[in-house]
């Protein structure tokens, strides 16, 4: 199916719509999180994101039209002005929401009625200076027994902006032995991953359009592309999630990232097995 | 653009600009008092279209190291 929204946009969904539509969280079952400016479950049946235009400061819940988001409701609202997404609705059905309350801080998705887009879809873009949301503390990715998978459908808008951009997190600290979970982008163009208080990630092999990291019950580990599993694990051992989880950025605006995202999925799960096919759809609805 | 002052004068611009701005449903302020851990101190990001008599500076300076919200 090919669409077109009337902004010299077109983009294509291959799999979707109407009465046989199955979404990835249906496929792959139990996620904890679920961040997308598509559908991801044929049962959800809330918006998609909240937004505030810049000029007037009034706020519209966006949803879905054939299964991605309603971009013509999205930019009558806009007109010429800019959007800032304030929620970023979690379609898990877990209510991990992504809000950001402070104007200031509220990424963008309309730049002065231009919509923000990765390879010409609709994308959510953090400024690098300050923006960032903010997803509460209900899911476990801090420790030593917690197994997860986490997927970002991203784009790194600049890896020189600085030479730290934190993608997602849940903490503050800048300390490795003091980093439950950290997904970072770094000014030598590569993507690290921090788990338990250790740097996992290698400096090589990372796809920073797709990425992955798989925390394994064997304490190893399981990043994108072909890098396969690394590890062991570190030691920081949190019994309670000490910080929310943040996206772009963190509590503070320090080593806020300039990034794009379209998607976030997180399962409290080992996904190694399902990692194939999950990135497999992911490729096939944003033609990475 | 930011404004260095008195914790209580950037609270209080926060509120100018929430009260101006008309903020509505899922936003409730403006941006976040910023304070200065390695000294004296506190500022908060200047809106474009409000105004104050605090002191203007163009960034938070490196020096602030460690700044948090409040």
């Amino acid at each position: 199916m090919r669409l077109g929204f009337g902004l010299g946009l077109q983009y294509s969904k291959l799999s979707g719509g109407g009465s046989g539509f199955e979404g990835i969280l249906n496929q792959f079952p139990g996620a904890s999180l679920g961040l997308s400016l598509e559908l991801l479950d044929k049962d959800y049946s809330g918006f998609c994101i909240k937004v505030r235009r810049s000029s007037d400061n009034a706020e519209l819940d966006i949803g879905f039209s054939n299964d991605v988001l309603n971009v013509a409701d999205l930019t009558t609202f806009a007109g010429s002005d800019s959007v800032f997404v304030t929620i970023w609705y979690d379609q898990s059905g877990s209510g991990n929401n992504a809000t950001q309350t402070q104007g200031s801080r509220q990424p963008m998705i309309v730049d002065a009625g231009t919509l923000v887009t990765i390879a010409g879809q609709p994308a959510i873009q953090g400024d690098g200076i300050d923006d960032m949301m903010v997803i509460g503390t209900a899911i476990n990715l801090y420790t030593l027994a917690s197994q997860w998978s986490v997927f970002l459908v991203s784009k790194i808008k600049d890896f020189d902006d600085q030479e730290f951009q934190k993608i997602i997190t849940n903490t503050r600290g800048n300390s490795t032995p003091e980093i439950p979970f950290l997904i970072q982008s770094r000014d030598n163009d590569t993507v690290n991953m921090y788990a338990n208080g250790r740097n996992i990630g290698l400096n090589s092999g990372l796809d920073e359009n797709l990425i992955t990291f798989i925390k394994r019950a064997s304490n190893t580990f399981v990043q994108s592309g072909d890098v396969g599993e690394v590890g062991p694990i570190g030691t920081l051992d949190q019994t309670t999630n000490q910080e929310p989880l943040y996206i772009m950025g963190e509590g503070t605006p320090a080593r806020v990232a300039k990034v794009a995202l379209k998607e976030v999925l997180i399962w409290e799960l080992d996904q190694t097995a399902n990692k194939t096919p999950i990135q497999a759809s992911m490729n096939e609805r944003y033609n990475l | 653009m930011y404004y260095k002052g008195s914790k209580n004068d950037c609270k209080d611009y926060n509120d100018f600009v929430v009260i101006g701005e008309k903020y509505q449903s899922s936003t409730n302020s403006w941006a976040d008092v910023i304070r200065n851990n390695n000294g004296q101190g506190f500022a908060i990001l200047k809106h474009e279209k409000y105004e104050s008599n605090m002191q203007e500076i163009e960034k938070i300076p490196d020096s602030w190291k460690n700044k948090e919200k409040l």
